[in-house]
């Protein structure tokens, strides 16, 4: 009897009533917390729609449809790394890690995943576990794997990696390794030399003009800066590129918030909201606890009490008529 | 509502206590036991109460914030209707016995300075969120207080002073950024820290504390009035007041972190 009350206090317990769909075998990610109803669980070609909704912008049905191609096939290691990167993009960090790190159990040297859990990690403030995700990266990148070496003296973890990163760069004489930049951004962010990360992020962006993903985080670094005039400008070219980065628009309204134009910042809010909700094709609420957390922040700056009370209750319908916030 | 539980864990000869008072919501899919009488999807409250007794066998109780984020994961996971979860709890303020600094392995006395509690909420594949408070903590000074300098109407009789008694029942409450590897003790414990820093400033807590995202204190000013005896004929030196806690006026104010941008 304690053990199936100590058993069922730990499953993630998704079986339906109509008992047609499998439950979730113990061996998947006890960190991740699947969507319960999934309309695409069966669907085929899950994983390669998941992609092209992502491409698209769709990026709550991109989760669903990530998610339904791993319950299929739980070793999927490329559907997890996916699913990671889409539910950072989706402002769902925890999320994103705990797919990040599946994937990475599957395929240890994936750099793609390291360098996103690098990231998710910054965002996280686990400085100590973003260095090492970063060592780990440098370590399986064939490259610049010789530039490892074990003991360097009593130097920080940050400093140590720092140090890795910055000799790599040297080695690249005749051209600029945008990934590798990357993880010089990260760093200089860790360490908060932002003037150092936006040259890294600028850099990897002269090769890969078109990857918003870079737009963003030259963004954020330049908002986190202080620079927040030119980080609205580096988040707008990222959301020209790609509409429906819920993550580029947060980061806008935060930026809006610091410049004191908070009525913008809720309109953005409300906007990455109101994607997230109208693009979730069961009736779950699945929007991000981090953006209805900024949004209370901005409008409880505006001085408008009952939108207050109405940010507090999750009334979403109320606030876009308030502030005549429409379907984009 | 009011669900109580006392846990005890012991250690050898040390035993540690913790007793609670807690207010478990959840929400559910569906709506059929309202619209059609149908009740097939309702988890009684008495199963709510008895989940929370269970719980606290089953996975101990440490601080009130770490089961009452127990208690929201077990409702979100062990059903598949359960929408969201609420979990309201205040810590039944037991201080251990203290002779000449040693302390009492498993004596306690109720020492009401101040009630802790917190509030978790989480949604379905959600992360939670953690709210943590002290609230009922009376404190007073007697000097260096002053209140000068203020607008003047009309309506204005109030009178400039540079030293007056001060006090208040402070009512604070903040929100933590993250729920793993926090110290929920090192935040809510002692509460006399808590008195000096908000007499000083509302800086000092993000500061030292940087899991705390945003925190709000509210204070109201109960007054004591010096008492009047000249048609007396006597002389009170501000040395006999009169207490008057209502009406009071009432000082909030909520402090949050700069947000940080995400990469």
């Amino acid at each position: 009897m304690q053990a199936e009350w100590e058993e069922l206090a730990r499953r993630n317990w998704l079986e339906e009533s109509d008992s047609q769909q499998k439950p979730i075998p113990p061996s998947v990610s006890p960190g991740y917390y699947f969507s319960t109803t999934n309309p695409f669980r069966d669907q085929p070609n899950a994983f390669i729609e998941g992609q092209e909704k992502a491409r698209q912008g769709d990026l709550n049905a991109a989760v669903l449809l990530l998610e339904a191609a791993i319950l299929q096939d739980p070793n999927d290691a490329e559907a997890w790394q996916m699913l990671g990167t889409t539910q950072a993009e989706n402002e769902n960090e925890q999320a994103a890690i705990a797919s990040l790190q599946r994937c990475l159990e599957l395929r240890p040297n994936n750099l793609q995943a390291l360098m996103a859990l690098a990231v998710s990690f910054t965002n996280s403030g686990l400085l100590r576990e973003a260095c090492d995700a970063l060592r780990r990266w440098i370590r399986h990148n064939h490259r610049y794997r010789h530039l490892v070496q074990d003991s360097r003296g009593p130097t920080s973890p940050l400093q140590d990696v720092l140090l890795l990163f910055q000799e790599a760069a040297l080695l690249n004489v005749d051209g600029v390794d945008p990934d590798l930049q990357t993880g010089l951004g990260v760093l200089y962010n860790l360490s908060s030399e932002f003037d150092k990360a936006v040259e890294a992020f600028s850099a990897a962006l002269s090769v890969r003009p078109q990857d918003y993903l870079l737009w963003n985080r030259l963004g954020a670094t330049l908002a986190n800066g202080n620079r927040s005039q030119e980080a609205v400008e580096a988040y707008s070219r990222a959301l020209e590129l790609q509409p429906g980065f819920i993550r580029s628009r947060y980061n806008l309204g935060i930026s809006c918030i610091n410049l004191g134009a908070h009525r913008e910042a809720v309109s953005n809010f409300l906007t990455a909201l109101n994607q997230q909700r109208r693009s979730q094709s069961c009736s779950q609420q699945q929007m991000s606890a981090n953006i209805w957390a900024a949004l209370r922040i901005a409008i409880s700056m505006m001085d408008r009490p009952e939108l207050f009370q109405a940010a507090n209750m999750g009334d979403l319908d109320l606030l876009m008529a308030a502030f005549q916030v429409g379907d984009l | 509502n009011a669900v109580k539980v006392m846990f005890i864990k012991r250690q050898g000869r040390h035993h540690y206590l913790i007793e609670l008072n807690a207010n478990v919501e959840i929400t559910l899919k569906s709506r059929k036991d309202y619209l059609t009488g149908d009740n097939s999807d309702i988890i009684p409250t008495d199963t709510i109460k008895n989940t929370v007794h269970a719980l606290a066998k089953i996975k101990g109780v440490n601080t009130i914030e770490q089961f009452s984020l127990d208690l929201c994961h077990h409702f979100l996971t062990s059903f598949n209707h359960v929408l969201r979860a609420k979990v309201y709890m205040e810590e039944a303020p037991w201080k251990r016995l203290n002779k000449n600094g040693v302390e009492h392995a498993h004596a306690f006395i109720y020492s009401p300075e101040a009630c802790r509690f917190c509030d978790v909420e989480q949604n379905l594949g959600g992360t939670p969120v953690v709210h943590s408070g002290v609230k009922d903590m009376k404190v007073l000074k007697t000097t260096q207080s002053g209140f000068e300098g203020f607008l003047r109407d009309r309506f204005t009789t109030l009178q400039e002073t540079k030293d007056r008694v001060f006090c208040t029942t402070v009512y604070s409450r903040w929100r933590y950024n993250k729920v793993q590897d926090v110290d929920f003790d090192a935040c809510s414990n002692p509460p006399l820290q808590l008195t000096k820093s908000i007499l000083k400033t509302e800086k000092i807590n993000p500061k030292r504390k940087p899991s705390v995202e945003e925190i709000e204190i509210v204070m109201p000013n109960q007054h004591y009035f010096t008492i009047d005896m000249t048609k007396m004929g006597l002389n009170n030196k501000d040395e006999v007041f009169l207490p008057l806690d209502s009406p009071s006026g009432n000082i909030t104010g909520t402090v949050c972190r700069k947000q940080r941008a995400r990469l």
